[in-house]
C-alpha cells in the first residue's frame, strides 16, 4: 500500500501496485490491476492503467449518490408510516453523508490544486501525461465492453442468448482489441456456443431464452 | 450407537461412495458456473433422487452441496467472478494471488480450507446438535435484529481505506435493498413500475453484476498484463501448508460459519464476509489482505463450508431451513417421507448420522479432488483478456437469466455492473455495498418486529434479552477494536521501549 496521490486529487485512497510502490520509494511485484476486489475492500481505486480517474466522473458519482438518496427520500413519502420509516432513515443517511463526501472531494481538490498552481513538480506532470494512447485504448475497450453488455442484453432479449453470443462474441474479439484474431474469434465463439447449449440446455436442463423477435429452433441438433 | 455403526457401514459401501462422488462433481460444475450455485443445482438434481433410498438421496444431495460450496470459489479465484454468492469473498485475496501467478496455490488453499471447514462443521454437528437446538429455540426478532446490526457494524470496519465512503456504500446498498415488498407493511416500494422488482432486487443477478460485469469492465481498461506461465502458477503443497499455518483462522472462521448457518436467513454469504473481516482484523499484517493473503481465502472457505453443518441444525431440528439450499434439502427429505423435527434426534437419528457422514465424505472429496485438480484449474489464468472478457460476460449474463428464468435479471446484472464499476473506480467499498444489500431488509424486518413487541421501546426489548445483549456487546467490541487497537499497540511499544532503556 502506497501513498495517496494528492496533486491531482484523482485518487482518494491508498494506491497499490507499481504506481504506489514508486510513489513510496520502493518497488514491489504486484501486477498491475491484479488486485481483484482487494482495492475496493479498502476503498482504494485501481491503479492508473485501469483508466485514469477523472475528476468529473468522481464528482458525478458522488452527486449521483446524493441524488439517489434524495429521490428515495421523496419517494418514501408516498408510503404508509411503517413502510416509509426505514427508507426515510436510510435515505437521510445517504443524503447527509453524500453531501459530506462531495464537500470533502471538492475541498481535497482545492488543497491539491494549490501546489500545482505554484508550479508543481515536473515529475508529477510527466506521470500524468504518461502513455496517453494506452489510456485512450483502455477507455475505448471499456466503452466497447459496456456496449457488449448492453448489446448482449438487447440481442439476448430479442433473438436469444445463443444468437447474441454468435453475433457479439466474434465482433468484440475482432474489434475491441488492436490485435485482430479471426481464427481465435471463430474458435472461441463455437466453443462457447457448444458450452452454453450443452451445459445450460443439456446437463442442467435449464432452457435458455430464445428471444421474442425470432425463435431459434435447435431441436435438430443431435444432442 | 447401533445407528452410528449402521450409518458408517452404509456410508462406506462402494455404491454410496460413488453417489457422493457423482453428487460432488455435479455440484462442483453447478457451483463453478457463475449464477448457478447450490440451490439451482440441487433443485435440478432432486427429481433424480426419487428412485433412491432416503439415505442414498441425501448422500447424493449433500455431496452436491459440498461440491458446490467448494467449486464456487474456483471462478472467484481465477476470474474474479463468484460461482455462488457465498464464495464472492474468496475473490478478495484469491484473484490477486492468481494474478501474481499463484493460482494453483490459491485453489489448493481453497480446497484444504474447504475440507477443514466441512470437517470441523461435521464434528461440531455430532457434538453440539442437542445443545444448539435449545439455543436456536431462544432466537427471536430481537436477536435477529442484533445480528443484523453487528453485520452492519462490520461495514464500517470493512472500509479501512475511507470509512466515509464505506459507510456511504453500505447505506446505498441497504437503500437498494429496500426496493420491493416488505414484511412490515402491505406495500411494494420503489419498484418504478417494474413488476419484476416487486419481490425486491434478486441477489444472484445483483452479485453477478457487481462482481463479474464490473470486474470485466475494469479489466478491459487495463493495459496488456503479461500472463504468468503455468510453471509459475504456485504449488499445491504450499497451499496445504499455508492453510495449516493459518489453523487459528480455520477454527475461528468455521465457528462463524456454523453460527451464521444456524441462524435462518444469515446464511453463507454473510458468514464468509464476516469471517474474512475477522481474519483481517485479527491478523498481524492486515494491510496484506486484499492483495493476495492466503489467510483471506482460508477464512472464506472454512466458513463457507462449515455453514453447511450450521444450516442443517434448524433444518433437521425444526424443519426451518437455514438457507435456500437447505430448503431444497428439506423438500427432498419430505419427498422421501422423512419428517424433520425432534425425531431426527430420536427415532430417525440414523438419517442424521448419514447426513453428518455425507458432510465428512464431502470434506474428503474437497481435499482430494480439489488439491489434485488445482493445477488444471489454474490454466484458466492463461486465457487472454480478448477472450476472457466476452466469454465471462456472455456466461455471466446468461447465468443471471438462468437463476430465475427471468430476463429482467439480465438488466439487473448490467445495471449493477455499472454501479459496481463506478464504486470500484472511485474507491467505494464493494463489500460494504454488498453487506448493506444483504442485511438491510433483515434489519428492517426485525427492527419493526422488535418495535411492535416493545410497544416502541426497542432498547428495553434488547436489554431484556441476554442473547441480544451478548450479540450487542460483540458488536461494540468489534467497533472498538480498530479504535482501541492502535492505542493499545502504542502503549505496548512504549512499555517495551522503556524495558529496553532500563
Amino acid at each position: 500500500v502506497g501513498t495517496e496521490q494528492t496533486r491531482t486529487g484523482q485518487r482518494t485512497g491508498p494506491v497499490r501496485g507499481p504506481v504506489a510502490s514508486e510513489a513510496s520509494g520502493r518497488r514491489d511485484h504486484t501486477p498491475p490491476g491484479g488486485l481483484g476486489l482487494g482495492g475496493s475492500l479498502s476503498g482504494a481505486p485501481r491503479e492508473a492503467s485501469a483508466g485514469r480517474t477523472s475528476d468529473a466522473g468522481e464528482y458525478l458519482t458522488a452527486a449521483a449518490i446524493v441524488a439517489l438518496g434524495g429521490l428515495f427520500w421523496i419517494g418514501a413519502a408516498d408510503y404508509s408510516e411503517a413502510a416509509r420509516r426505514w427508507p426515510t432513515f436510510l435515505s437521510s443517511v445517504v443524503v447527509v453523508l453524500g453531501v459530506v463526501n462531495l464537500v470533502a472531494l471538492l475541498y481535497r481538490r482545492r488543497i491539491a490544486r494549490a501546489p500545482a498552481a505554484e508550479g508543481g513538480s515536473a515529475a508529477d506532470q510527466d506521470a500524468d501525461v504518461a502513455q496517453p494512447s494506452e489510456l485512450r485504448a483502455g477507455q475505448r475497450r471499456q466503452v466497447a465492453t459496456g456496449l457488449f453488455c448492453i448489446g448482449y442484453a438487447v440481442l439476448g432479449y430479442g433473438a436469444g442468448f445463443l444468437v447474441a453470443t454468435a453475433v457479439l462474441l466474434p465482433l468484440y474479439i475482432l474489434l475491441a482489441f488492436r490485435r485482430r484474431r479471426p481464427l481465435l474469434a471463430a474458435l472461441v465463439t463455437v466453443a462457447l456456443l457448444l458450452f452454453m447449449h450443452l451445459v445450460f440446455g443439456g446437463a442442467l436442463n435449464a432452457p435458455l431464452h430464445r428471444g421474442v423477435w425470432v425463435g431459434v429452433d435447435l431441436s435438430w441438433l443431435p444432442f | 450407537v447401533n445407528e452410528l455403526w449402521t450409518a458408517m457401514g452404509f456410508l462406506l459401501e462402494p455404491g454410496t461412495l460413488l453417489l457422493a462422488v457423482i453428487g460432488f462433481l455435479v455440484g462442483g460444475v453447478g457451483g463453478a458456473i457463475p449464477g448457478i450455485g447450490a440451490p439451482l443445482t440441487l433443485a435440478l438434481m432432486v427429481p433424480f433422487t426419487l428412485g433412491l433410498e432416503p439415505a442414498g438421496a441425501l448422500v447424493l444431495l449433500i455431496g452436491a452441496y459440498s461440491g458446490s460450496a467448494y467449486a464456487g470459489s474456483i471462478p472467484s479465484i481465477l476470474i474474479n467472478t463468484p460461482g455462488t454468492p457465498s464464495s464472492a469473498a474468496a475473490a478478495l485475496d484469491g484473484y490477486p494471488l492468481a494474478r501474481q501467478g499463484q493460482a494453483t496455490m490459491a485453489i489448493s488453499v481453497s480446497a484444504t480450507a474447504s475440507a477443514l471447514g466441512s470437517l470441523l462443521g461435521g464434528i461440531f454437528l455430532i457434538l453440539a446438535l442437542p445443545v444448539l437446538v435449545l439455543v436456536v429455540l431462544k432466537f427471536g426478532s430481537v436477536e435477529f435484529l442484533m445480528l443484523a446490526v453487528v453485520g452492519l457494524i462490520t461495514i464500517a470496519l470493512a472500509s479501512s481505506g475511507s470509512m466515509r465512503k464505506g459507510i456511504l456504500a453500505g447505506a446505498v446498498g441497504a437503500l437498494l435493498g429496500a426496493i420491493g415488498s416488505t414484511n412490515v407493511a402491505p406495500a411494494i416500494r420503489f419498484n418504478m413500475g417494474f413488476i419484476e422488482l416487486s419481490p425486491g432486487i434478486a441477489v444472484v443477478p445483483a452479485f453477478i453484476g457487481v462482481f463479474a460485469v464490473a470486474e470485466m469492465l475494469r479489466l478491459a481498461g487495463e493495459s496488456n498484463v503479461p500472463k504468468q506461465h503455468l510453471k509459475a502458477a504456485g504449488s499445491r503443497l504450499r497451499g496445504v501448508q499455508e492453510t495449516l499455518k493459518h489453523w487459528v483462522i480455520v477454527i475461528r472462521s468455521s465457528i462463524i460459519g456454523i453460527v451464521c448457518g444456524i441462524v435462518p436467513g444469515e446464511g453463507g454469504t454473510v458468514g464468509s464476509f464476516l469471517s474474512y473481516l475477522d481474519a483481517k482484523r485479527s491478523s498481524s499484517e492486515p494491510e496484506r489482505y486484499g492483495q493476495g493473503h492466503p489467510g483471506g481465502i482460508v477464512a472464506v472457505e472454512a466458513s463457507n463450508n462449515s455453514v453447511i453443518s450450521g444450516a442443517l441444525v434448524p433444518t433437521l431440528a425444526f424443519g426451518i431451513p437455514g438457507n435456500a439450499t437447505t430448503a431444497i434439502l428439506l423438500g427432498a427429505l419430505l419427498l422421501q417421507g422423512v419428517q424433520p423435527g425432534p425425531e431426527m434426534l430420536g427415532d430417525d437419528i440414523g438419517i442424521t448420522y448419514v447426513i453428518i457422514g455425507a458432510i465428512l465424505i464431502g470434506a474428503l472429496l474437497s481435499f482430494v479432488l480439489g488439491v489434485s485438480l488445482a493445477g488444471s484449474f489454474s490454466a484458466v489464468t492463461q486465457v487472454p483478456n480478448q477472450v476472457l472478457i466476452p466469454a465471462v460476460l456472455a456466461v455471466s449474463l446468461t447465468a443471471a437469466y438462468v437463476a430465475h428464468f427471468n430476463f429482467f435479471d439480465v438488466i439487473v446484472a448490467v445495471v449493477f455492473g455499472a454501479i459496481g464499476f463506478a464504486l470500484i473506480k472511485y474507491g467505494y467499498s464493494i463489500i460494504a455495498f454488498v453487506m448493506g444489500l444483504l442485511l438491510g431488509p433483515l434489519a428492517e424486518t426485525n427492527l419493526y418486529r422488535t418495535y411492535l413487541l416493545g410497544d416502541g421501546d426497542v432498547l428495553g426489548q434488547i436489554l431484556g434479552r441476554p442473547i441480544a445483549v451478548a450479540i450487542g456487546l460483540l458488536g461494540i467490541l468489534l467497533l472498538a477494536q480498530p479504535l482501541l487497537g492502535p492505542v493499545i499497540a502504542r502503549a505496548r511499544t512504549r512499555r517495551r521501549e522503556q524495558a529496553v532503556t532500563r
